[in-house]
């Protein structure tokens, strides 16, 4: 059997505010997952429950994967410590010899674009996009199977964010590695994701539901352009995001764009059982 | 961390940054002989009288040195208590919050006590010995200290700890990696600071309470009127002070806080 991570009728409060009601979803190894949502729609919480740093109270999660890593919505890189260090973190961190993780970390660190200068030099000193990578190798470097991301190129510009998008599609063509990410950008959760599900609503639960079959390496930007469109025309998502009305008509999927693989997605009832081979979605 | 082979070549860059501040001194210098000029010796000497008499001093059988060392070695003994119990408590107080509640008026009530009301207290407690000077430069320094301790332990955020515990790091790389660099960052200028008040508050409690040190030379030369060995004095207390700062806090300042520099991987760059 195949590592998964199930999430079993998870629910979330923060005082006498429910912010998750009654979740469920699995991930299975390999694929990505994206939530999407307007801000403060619980998406963090639901990203800070898998990873641990916040205690599951109602419900269940079943995290079967055996190496799990994070990247935060900030690269959060420690200031005092040079990239290299940085990236050899959480390494130290699993007893690794010094010369040995310097390796590694230095190999990641390159893969991911940082050259020498870059790595020896102290966080502050770094661009933005430069620190993102720095942490996207941080967690990368510990070869996990499953990566949490919590927005973490949401504030990088659009060249930018597509090449933490290549870095990260290379590194999934190259072994398997279940993504699940969180983002409010509808458009980045189209380009990569497998599946993405519509978060909204307070307490929050998923509103809509698309699968896309195409693989992500495979997407072009007028594919996603299309794709994000044919999404953001349907009534909910609409309404989940609080967008106004269409007021010209909704772009209609005719039969060769279905061929090139696009998909309306649907929406996804209240206790409806809704399974997959790919994920798994039950509210 | 410290690569010695690019230090050596960076402190000789930052004593040569130092000519502008060497300039700036000697202008004040100038200034000090012309007020001397206009006023006479006996209300201001020149810097050369000055200086020569701090040179008598530093010969052989000059009080100079053994009197420096008495009031170094108070003054140490007062900073040195106020740091580790400063540093330890301060940090304690600001990883609880009720704690850093209960602390804060405290604290308050410390710093503006002004040290010569701690003075008297000494002086009636310890006497004429080393108490005193200790006591009251310990009573100075801790609150600067604590306070620093505890805002590097308050300021610790949230998202450190989340990135401690999402990356799995032993408590041991949590303390020595995360907390202690973020920490030292604060409580390292504390304690610069808590260092030049140690040495203006041990004259000053030399001066009132002891028979020996610089502050008890300096109410001496001060009883026989005589204006070269006060100003000497002053001059050297300033002197020590100003080595200290700029010879041995401030590049190893610069050299644990390299991170912060905004460009470039080479220190120490004046």
């Amino acid at each position: 059997m195949t590592p998964s991570l199930r999430i079993e009728a998870l629910s979330h409060a923060f005082g006498p505010r429910t912010v998750l009601e009654n979740i469920d979803l699995a991930l299975p190894a390999g694929r990505t997952l994206a939530l999407v949502g307007p801000s403060g729609s619980g998406k963090s919480t639901l990203l800070h429950l898998c990873a641990g740093l916040l205690a599951v109270r109602e419900g269940r999660i079943a995290n079967g994967f055996a190496r799990t890593a994070m990247l935060f919505q900030q690269p959060h890189l420690l200031p005092w410590k040079s990239a290299l260090d940085n990236i050899a973190l959480g390494l130290k961190a699993q007893g690794m010899r010094r010369a040995e993780r310097m390796v590694a970390a230095r190999a990641m660190g390159r893969a991911m674009g940082l050259d020498e200068l870059a790595l020896a030099q102290f966080p502050p000193q770094l661009s933005g996009g430069m620190q993102s990578r720095a942490a996207l190798a941080r967690a990368l470097v510990l070869q996990p199977d499953l990566l949490l991301l919590d927005e973490p190129f949401s504030a990088l510009d659009i060249g930018m964010k597509q090449q933490m998008h290549r870095l990260l599609l290379a590194e999934q063509a190259r072994r398997p590695l279940a993504v699940l990410m969180i983002t409010h950008d509808v458009m980045e959760a189209v380009a990569l994701a497998d599946t993405v599900l519509v978060l909204a609503g307070a307490p929050a639960s998923v509103r809509w539901r698309l699968d896309l079959a195409l693989p992500a390496a495979e997407r072009g930007d007028a594919w996603v352009h299309h794709q994000t469109a044919l999404l953001l025309a349907q009534a909910p998502v609409r309404q989940a995001f609080d967008l106004p009305p269409l007021v010209v008509a909704a772009p209609s999927l005719s039969e060769p764009r279905l061929e090139q693989g696009l998909s309306v997605g649907r929406a996804v009832a209240a206790m409806q059982h809704a399974p997959r081979d790919g994920c798994e979605v039950v509210l | 961390m410290v690569g010695r082979g690019r230090w050596l070549p960076g402190f000789a860059r930052y004593l040569w940054g130092g000519w502008g501040a060497i300039a700036s001194l000697l202008m004040g210098v100038a200034l000090w002989e012309a007020l001397a000029a206009v006023y006479g010796p006996l209300v201001l000497p020149t810097p050369l009288q000055t200086a020569h008499t701090l040179a008598q001093w530093m010969g052989r059988g000059g009080a100079l040195w053994p009197t420096l060392a008495i009031t170094a070695r108070r003054a140490f003994i007062g900073l040195a208590l106020a740091v580790l119990a400063g540093s330890a408590l301060g940090v304690a107080a600001g990883v609880s919050m009720t704690a850093s509640m209960l602390a804060r008026p405290w604290v308050t009530v410390l710093l503006g006590t002004p040290p010569i009301a701690w003075l008297v207290l000494a002086m009636l407690w310890f006497g004429t010995g080393d108490g005193t000077p200790v006591f009251t430069v310990f009573i100075a320094c801790f609150p600067i200290v604590f306070v620093g301790g505890m805002q590097g332990a308050r300021t610790l955020e949230h998202h450190w700890r989340d990135l401690a515990q999402a990356y799995r790091l032993p408590w041991r790389m949590r303390v020595l990696d995360v907390y202690l660099p973020h920490v030292v960052s604060y409580l390292f200028p504390a304690w610069i600071v808590a260092l030049g008040s140690s040495w203006k508050v041990v004259v000053m409690a030399e001066l009132l309470s002891s028979d020996t040190g610089v502050g008890a030379m300096l109410a001496t030369s001060r009883a026989q009127l005589d204006m070269p060995a006060t100003l000497a004095w002053i001059g050297a207390v300033v002197l020590i002070l100003l080595a200290l700062e700029y010879l041995l806090l401030e590049p190893i300042k610069r050299e644990i806080e390299r991170w912060r520099e905004p460009g470039g991987v080479s220190g120490g760059a004046a």
